[in-house]
């Protein structure tokens, strides 16, 4: 009996191993096609992550990087030690949180309303307009909020106000303010870019599911809300899952250089991004700043695999990978 | 995209991670001579060069083996570089039996490229270096080369003309590892006052002494000027930073810790938590309250002098030094006066502030010294690499002084890299037409006036306490603009930075650098 | 049924986000025409005191220079985003096929390199040291602008939810080859994520400065983006230079206006790009892209 199925097991076994290495073969096609890409990545990626070993290392030039002494997680003290670092931690991450849920909404609503105007010409400059403030960089942007804000001479307080007949804020010195400009300002950047890849996604929606539904009497909104927004899910779980792989990195230079310097909005402007570059002005440690990318990368990759996981139990076709 | 804000943070912060396996410590293949950082390279380029005779102004070049030495230093690349790398090159292979690349990169980029370079193990003959330009740190890391046996042979220019406290300066544990520029090395603080606004209210060096000696001054000009503010700031750049900045302390580099300059002891103190401090503070309080800063000092980012230029402001503090006034002059488009503060004051800081180092991965150190001595010693080079082909780049006017060929303005110049301050010595240079004719003695009397402070020659090593370092900056970044400014209260702030200041550690590295200062002043007195 | 008052709000809220979108800019490209003076004294306005070109001058001053980068950069984007377009497509197709064996695995590969990164320098040393990518215009195509994981994850899931696994299943019964199922099926019904990653690639390579910044020294082969950075670096460096004649320069070069027009500069050619790759992107959408 034992013996019969043993023979049954390996003969499945060989059945099985013969039918994946035909399942090659018969894809050989596209394993080629993917051979150039593979190459590049190995290259331009894969070889050059043998340096996230210096995180772990007292770097010194001369001995090298085997060389070098280890130093196991001393490099990583300076981004858990003080009560600064706890809080740029929080700011990190409570700001992309709110930056992902924010930007996922608009983009794709603006997705879903562009496809709305009829005149063409009018979809086309609107899309157009609105991707325009994605091409400005950090410091002009920062400059732009400056004239708004300026405590001297800045839009908001020499007109704005005074028709409130509100005094002057000193923007550059209040805190609070700041998390609704972080938001307000990444959304304005960043929305029409992020509705591009809603938007043709959305291009390659059969139109015979709208045109059933409408036979079907359904109404415009009863459209999106059936079909559009099912047919995106899978782009937009897709970018959230990678928006989440990047939860602890910032975009450098909204956070750097919209605060003009003023280091009094530091509790709410600093990110870890920016908390490494002011640590390692002065010192200039490749293993403290490889330490923070390092650390950067591995929470986003555990959160990516986590909710990967997740996505995979609710539904399967979804998940990355 | 996204990868590509990662990778700018990996760099900004200075990453730098090292080779492959096999890429480690192989020297590039361009030369044979060596390329490890010990005293072996030093002793093995003498064996080289022991042929020659003793006396080093007679080197033979042809005994030499030929080199090609790369040299690095910040600035923007002039139109006609080939043509002065050429011409450089000729010479030098006459003199030394090397050839030049010089290179500038472009200033931003400088610090990213070197480390990069230095991680890569690129070929680097001389590069600019300076106490604020990592030399501890690159040291430390092992990437400069030790040269004291080569400089008493191959730079006895350099030995004659820089004194041996300023060279000394250099020394990172009592080693050499570059030239100093000669240059001014001490600095002193003050105000630059536009002078028509200096001569209405009677303010002149003799009529302003101390910082406090301003107050009743900027009384009269906020009364007097209605388009005018007394004071432009901002939050890097205000009169108080002068105040305990050299004025009243050594700090010791910068961060946490530095020595009282009066005291004139070796005593390491936090000088953010002194009694000064807070007198300096509250002086800016009272100006910034009855409105004699610009109320957007602690945002704006413009150029302090910019506001001289178009008349919305009289006065501005700046560091001092020869010449100060008429190049501010210049910036500010009109006429200023300088309210020195102090004596001049040299420090490590100011001192070492141009050095030409030997990295590890020279082709032959002894070459690069020589050609950095050369420096220190030879018009026609120093002239060449400054400001290009003669009555190509400049025509002379005298012997000594030249100024643009016609139809060429600085904006048009194809020759304008105008670093004249890190290339050796400075007095070497002809003089521009729009120099002022003393300005090299201005530099000797200056220097020779100086009060030198007790730690100079000492080299604060963060490693042992970076993350208390780390942890500093970031609070001193939070605190010190508002403070600075005087746009917050000081008797409620300092003492919320002093004590972030102590979470993050500051006694640590007060103490450390304690420690070290004792050794430094021990090994000294031997 | 079409509800009129939903198409006004629409419209309106469209209005509202343009120019929200265009106020900024043109205030960018005021500054980068109002003279310096008028700036210091009365900072940005839409009604400047002193109009002038000067800031312009200021930047083109070394037009050859300029014209080499543009060259540079032109080359480098439109080769690059062709190659990048074969290739990350090349890549992402088969793994948007169901069928593939170890597709996971494949999968995970290229997602992996989004989330990791081994840092500038061994990078670098890879680049430079040992494919010697360096002072070439090819330093400026190949070194990490030429497939991201970033834009194969977005193809392969256009392609995946696009292009019907039916369709391809007949034409492999049909007897077509699989390169002909790629160049002659999915390709051209892909118009709207081709050209979303043509964008992308393109965006990538115009502003690329990094790669110059690392790998290019003679200033004959740096791209248009370091250029202009350069220009705005030297100039607030050389404010502070100690040389006399070249602070007599400095004096009246405008700064703050040089640094708007050079936003302008970099913006232009890709304002009149963008409506070539607009086009495929927004015709699928009511047209639709995939017919039975």
């Amino acid at each position: 009996m034992d013996t019969i199925v043993k023979i049954e097991t390996n003969a499945m076994a060989v059945v099985k191993k013969r039918g994946t290495w035909k399942a090659i073969l018969r894809h050989k096609v596209l394993y080629f096609l993917m051979l150039p890409g593979i190459i590049y990545l190995l290259i331009n990626n894969y070889i050059p992550m043998f340096g996230i070993i210096i995180a772990f290392k007292n770097y010194n030039y001369s001995q090298g990087i085997f060389g070098s002494k280890w130093y196991g997680f001393e490099n990583f003290k300076y981004l858990f030690a003080t009560q600064d670092a706890y809080i740029m931690t929080r700011n990190t991450l409570l700001y992309n949180l709110v930056f992902i849920v924010v930007n996922l909404v608009l983009a794709v609503g603006m997705a879903i309303i562009i496809n709305e105007v009829r005149s063409n010409l009018a979809r086309r400059f609107y899309q157009s307009a609105v991707l325009l403030p994605y091409f400005l960089s950090a410091v002009i942007v920062a400059y732009l909020v400056y004239s708004l804000l300026n405590p001297d001479a800045g839009f908001v307080n020499r007109y704005l106000l005074k028709a409130f007949g509100v005094g002057d804020i000193q923007w550059y010195l209040e805190p609070k303010y700041w998390p609704y400009i972080f938001v307000i300002t990444n959304a304005w950047k960043n929305v029409g870019f992020g509705s591009i890849i809603y938007i043709s996604a959305m291009a390659g929606i059969d139109t015979e599911f709208y045109e059933a539904a409408t036979i079907d009497g359904a109404r415009k909104w009863q459209q999106v809300k059936y079909i559009t927004i099912p047919m995106l899910v899978p782009t937009m779980v897709i970018m959230t899952i990678l928006a989440i792989g990047r939860i602890f990195y910032s975009d450098f230079g909204l956070f750097y250089q919209l605060p003009m310097n003023s280091g009094t909005l530091t509790p709410v402007a600093n990110v870890i991004d920016t908390y490494v570059y002011n640590s390692l002005k002065t010192m200039g440690d490749i293993g403290m700043s490889s330490a923070a990318g390092f650390y950067q990368s591995v929470v986003g990759f555990l959160l990516v695999l986590s909710t990967n996981l997740a996505v995979r139990k609710i539904s399967p076709e979804n998940a990355l990978f | 995209m996204k990868r590509r804000i990662g990778t700018l943070l990996l760099s900004v912060s200075f990453i730098i991670t090292a080779a492959l396996s096999g890429c480690g410590n192989s020297t590039p293949s361009s030369d044979s001579s060596v390329g490890s950082s010990t005293a072996a390279v030093s002793s093995t380029a003498t064996e080289s060069t022991a042929e020659i005779s003793t006396d080093p102004n007679a080197i033979d070049p042809k005994t030499l083996k030929p080199v090609k030495l790369l040299f690095l230093t910040m600035g923007e690349t002039p139109k006609n570089l080939a043509a002065v790398n050429e011409a450089a090159s000729k010479y030098l292979t006459e003199k030394i039996n090397a050839t030049l690349e010089y290179r500038p990169i472009s200033w931003g980029n400088y610090d990213k490229q070197i480390n990069l370079m230095m991680a890569a193990n690129d070929k680097m003959d001389l590069i600019f270096t300076a106490s604020w330009m990592y030399e501890s740190q690159w040291v430390a890391r092992g990437s400069l080369t030790a040269i004291d046996d080569l400089l008493p042979k191959y730079a006895p220019d350099y030995i004659a003309t820089v004194p041996q406290d300023v060279r000394e300066a250099g020394f990172i544990d009592g080693k050499a590892y570059g030239l100093t520029g000669f240059k001014e090395w001490a600095a002193n603080k003050g105000m630059v006052v536009d002078k028509a606004i200096a001569t209405k209210y009677g303010i002149s060096p003799d009529t302003v002494k101390t910082w406090t000696d301003l107050t009743p001054f900027l009384e009269k000009i906020k009364a007097g000027e209605p388009t005018m503010v007394p004071i432009q700031a901002r939050s890097a750049d205000t009169p108080m930073v002068g105040m305990f900045d050299t004025n009243a302390y050594d700090v010791l580099g910068g961060g946490v810790g530095g020595l009282n300059r009066a005291a004139n002891n070796t005593t390491v103190v936090n000088y953010f938590d002194q009694p000064d401090f807070m007198e300096f503070a509250k002086l800016m309080r009272a100006w910034f309250n009855n409105g004699y800063f610009n109320k957007n000092a602690s945002s704006t980012t413009e150029m302090t002098f910019n506001a001289l230029k178009v008349g919305k402001a009289a006065m501005y503090n700046q560091s001092g030094k020869p010449g100060i006034d008429a190049q501010e002059a210049r910036q500010a488009g009109k006429e200023v006066i300088y309210l020195p503060m102090d004596r001049p004051f040299m420090t490590t800081g100011d001192a070492v502030s141009a050095l030409l180092a030997v990295p590890t991965s020279a082709t032959d150190p002894a070459r690069s010294v020589m050609f950095a001595n050369l420096l220190h010693k030879d018009k026609y080079l120093v002239n060449l690499i400054n400001w290009g082909i003669e009555d190509k780049d400049y025509v002379k006017v005298d012997d000594n002084t030249i100024k643009y060929p016609d139809g060429m303005d600085a904006s048009n110049s194809t020759y304008n890299l105008n670093m004249s301050w890190l290339m050796g010595d400075i007095t070497l240079n002809y003089l521009w037409d729009t120099d002022q004719k003393d300005i090299y003695d201005q530099y000797k009397t200056f220097n020779a006036s100086a009060d030198r402070s007790k730690a100079l020659g000492f080299s604060f090593n963060s490693d042992p306490v970076k993350n208390e370092v780390a942890a500093c900056n970031n609070v001193i970044n939070q605190y010190t603009g508002a403070i600075y400014t005087g746009s917050l209260d000081p008797e409620v702030t300092i003492p919320k930075f002093i004590a972030a200041l102590k979470a993050a550690g500051s006694e640590k590295i007060v103490a450390e650098k304690q420690k070290q200062l004792d050794a430094f002043v021990a090994a000294k007195s031997k | 049924m079409e509800n009129k008052r939903t198409h006004w709000v629409i419209h309106v809220i469209f209005i509202f986000c343009s120019l929200a979108a265009i106020i900024p800019l043109l205030l960018v490209l005021i500054v980068s025409l109002t003279s310096e003076n008028s700036i210091a004294l009365y900072g940005y306005t839409f009604f400047p005191h002193e109009w002038t070109l000067s800031a312009y001058d200021y930047v083109f001053k070394d037009p050859q220079l300029l014209f080499q980068s543009y060259g540079n950069t032109i080359f480098s984007t439109v080769f690059g985003t062709l190659v990048c377009l074969c290739i990350t497509s090349a890549l992402a197709y088969p793994l948007s096929r169901k069928t593939l064996p170890f597709r996971k695995f494949f999968t995970f590969f290229v997602v992996f390199t989004i989330l990791f990164n081994g840092g500038l320098v061994p990078w670098y040393i890879v680049m430079k040291s040992n494919l010697h990518f360096s002072d070439n215009i090819w330093a400026l195509v190949v070194p990490g602008l030429l497939l991201n994981g970033f834009n194969v994850l977005i193809m392969r899931t256009f392609f995946k939810n696009t292009i019907p696994a039916e369709l391809i299943e007949a034409a492999n019964m049909d007897g077509a080859g699989e390169f002909r199922i790629f160049a002659q099926i999915v390709i051209p019904l892909s118009k709207p994520v081709f050209a979303t990653i043509g964008l992308f690639a393109t965006l990538g390579y115009w502003n690329d400065y990094w790669n110059s910044m690392i790998f290019q020294i003679q200033p004959k082969n740096f791209s248009i983006q370091y250029v202009l950075q350069n220009i705005l670096l030297n100039l607030q460096f050389l404010s502070q230079s100690r040389s006399s004649n070249a602070a007599a320069a400095t004096a009246n070069i405008p700064q703050e206006t040089s640094r708007m027009a050079m936003a302008i500069i970099a913006i232009g050619p890709i304002i009149f790009a963008y409506p070539f790759f607009q086009k495929f992107i927004i015709k699928g959408l009511t047209i639709g892209a995939v017919k039975g």
